[in-house]
């Protein structure tokens, strides 16, 4: 009888952990695109309230069809489409969490959070190493070590053209968000 | 500084472990080291051995599992810049394997258009991608490290939709992120014993080193193929990419479908049928996978935008 009342215990106190462990974890989301937007309104097309930078902790107070309503830290409300931003902190603060909750503390706490291997994480959504605004600029055509392993290894002047002008293509901010919006995809979606 | 001196000269007098002995058990102490201890003490454990780097054979045995700790520990921590050399040599091959671009600027650019609206939402959303369309009659698409990604012709036209081209281009992205090539070859070099990867570079002295290290990639990206796992995962994370971005995660389900349906029919040697796992198997995990997205099909495929651009290819 005694025992039965132990194990219903341990149970119920199982479940309780592991609903209040998963509130937990819906209470923030982190950006994890770049160019990503707060919006008024649950549409692209409505006012932008603030640029986001990568990594920003966002409170959630709802999700509606694709949006999540957020509040900043600076208090500001708006709406952001949901693959813009991931359920799972970046890397740095993962790993001080880390310290807390696994068995052997941060010794082996990168390495268990990956499938593969030791620096592969869950990455639907990880972040590895970014600061706020590190993009690195677009090529614009062969590096000078690209030219150096070409004369290296005699490689055919066609073949050289042609990655050339692949590091040549270039992409704008704007091109890909009339391209997004033509297409209805994402935060363009009806 | 005299204590140590003493120390060494006491170990050197009357070693406390044996070369024979350490041989015998190599295996027990290199899975020891790396499982219970940091790599760091592995190295002193052969520092002991042998404390003046004198024997070739205990310092290739050093290198190897320095070479394995930092691929267990901190794989393939390449900057950028070197990492996107090796990548950039190797698009140099892959041209020449598989053929010059297609000749049309505006289906190249569509192409980057779907890639880039994907490695947006990417976790390396920060460094630039280029894809590009190459005149191939083997259905295959492949990423070189730094963001270089191949798509062949013949892939391009099999496939129905924006959605679809969108999930082979989010798999090809996937393994950039996971630096999945700079992982594999980082490993063939620790069983080797040749260090890491990031030591690799293209000045004066380890140019050697730089283009053995490029050819080893080369058998491994357009040969031999990367570790099942990793495409395994490469396609999971694509479901999850595409998703996210607002694509029908689907459409690669259906490009492994049709890849399935002309098994046997086609060229294998050099095309998705020899470099990637089994599409039976990858079938069955990409099936599982898609239940986590329950209103997968509601999303965007794109058909009539995509078809327009698949005319273009067929001229």
């Amino acid at each position: 009888m005694c025992l039965k009342k132990t194990i219903r215990i341990i149970i119920v106190s199982f479940f309780v952990l592991l609903l209040f462990n998963s509130a937990n974890a819906d209470d923030y989301v982190w950006v994890s695109s770049m160019n990503a937007k707060l919006k008024k309104e649950r549409s692209a097309a409505s006012k932008t309230l603030s640029n986001l930078p990568i990594h920003t902790r966002l409170n959630v107070k709802s999700l509606v069809k694709r949006w999540y309503f957020v509040e900043t830290s600076e208090g500001v409300n708006g709406w952001i489409y949901r693959g813009k931003v991931t359920d799972i902190p970046p890397k740095e603060e993962k790993i001080a969490d880390a310290s807390n909750n696994n068995l052997f503390g941060n010794i082996f706490g990168e390495m268990m959070e990956s499938d593969i291997e030791s620096d592969t994480h869950h990455t639907d959504r990880s972040i590895r190493g970014l600061s706020a605004d590190n993009r690195y600029e677009k090529k614009k055509g062969m590096t000078d070590e690209g030219k150096e392993y070409a004369r290296m290894t005699a490689a055919d002047q066609k073949y050289q053209k042609a990655l050339d002008n692949l590091l040549k293509m270039n992409i704008t901010d704007k091109e890909l968000n009339v391209f997004l919006k033509q297409g209805k995809i994402g935060e363009y979606a009806q | 500084m005299n204590i140590q001196k003493n120390n060494t000269q006491k170990l050197n007098d009357k070693p406390m472990i044996t070369r024979r002995y350490f041989f015998k058990n190599a295996f027990s102490f290199t899975l020891a080291s790396l499982i219970f201890a940091k790599p760091l003490m592995a190295f002193n454990l052969f520092d002991i051995i042998d404390p003046e780097g004198k024997s070739e054979k205990i310092q290739k045995a050093k290198k190897i599992v320095q070479g394995a700790g930092k691929f267990l520990s901190t794989s393939t921590d390449l900057d950028y810049q070197s990492e996107f050399a090796i990548g950039e040599s190797l698009a140099l091959e892959g041209f020449r394997r598989y053929g010059l671009a297609v000749n049309d600027h505006k289906l190249q650019k569509y192409v980057n258009l779907v890639g880039n609206a994907i490695a947006l939402n990417s976790s390396r959303s920060n460094i630039p991608f280029y894809f590009v369309i190459v005149d191939s009659q083997l259905k295959n698409a492949f990423s070189c490290p730094g963001g270089i990604i191949f798509i062949s012709s013949d892939l391009f036209k099999l496939m129905n939709d924006e959605a679809e081209l969108a999930g082979v281009l989010a798999h090809e992205i996937e393994h950039v992120c996971q630096k999945h090539a700079l992982q594999s070859i980082q490993r063939a070099r620790a069983l080797e014993g040749l260090g890491d990867i990031a030591e690799v570079t293209l000045k004066s002295k380890d140019r050697k080193n730089f283009t053995n290290a490029i050819s080893g990639l080369q058998t491994i990206l357009f040969d031999r193929g990367l570790d099942k796992n990793m495409e395994y995962e490469a396609d999971r994370l694509a479901l999850n990419l595409s998703y996210r971005t607002g694509y029908d995660p689907k459409g690669l389900i259906r490009v492994l479908k049709k890849l399935k349906s002309q098994e046997g029919q086609e060229v294998t040697i050099g095309s998705w049928f020899s470099t990637h796992p089994p599409l039976d198997s990858r079938l069955q995990k990409t099936r599982s996978e898609i239940a986590r997205y329950p209103d997968a099909s509601s999303m965007v495929k794109s058909q009539d935008r995509f078809l327009r651009y698949k005319r273009r290819l067929k001229v």
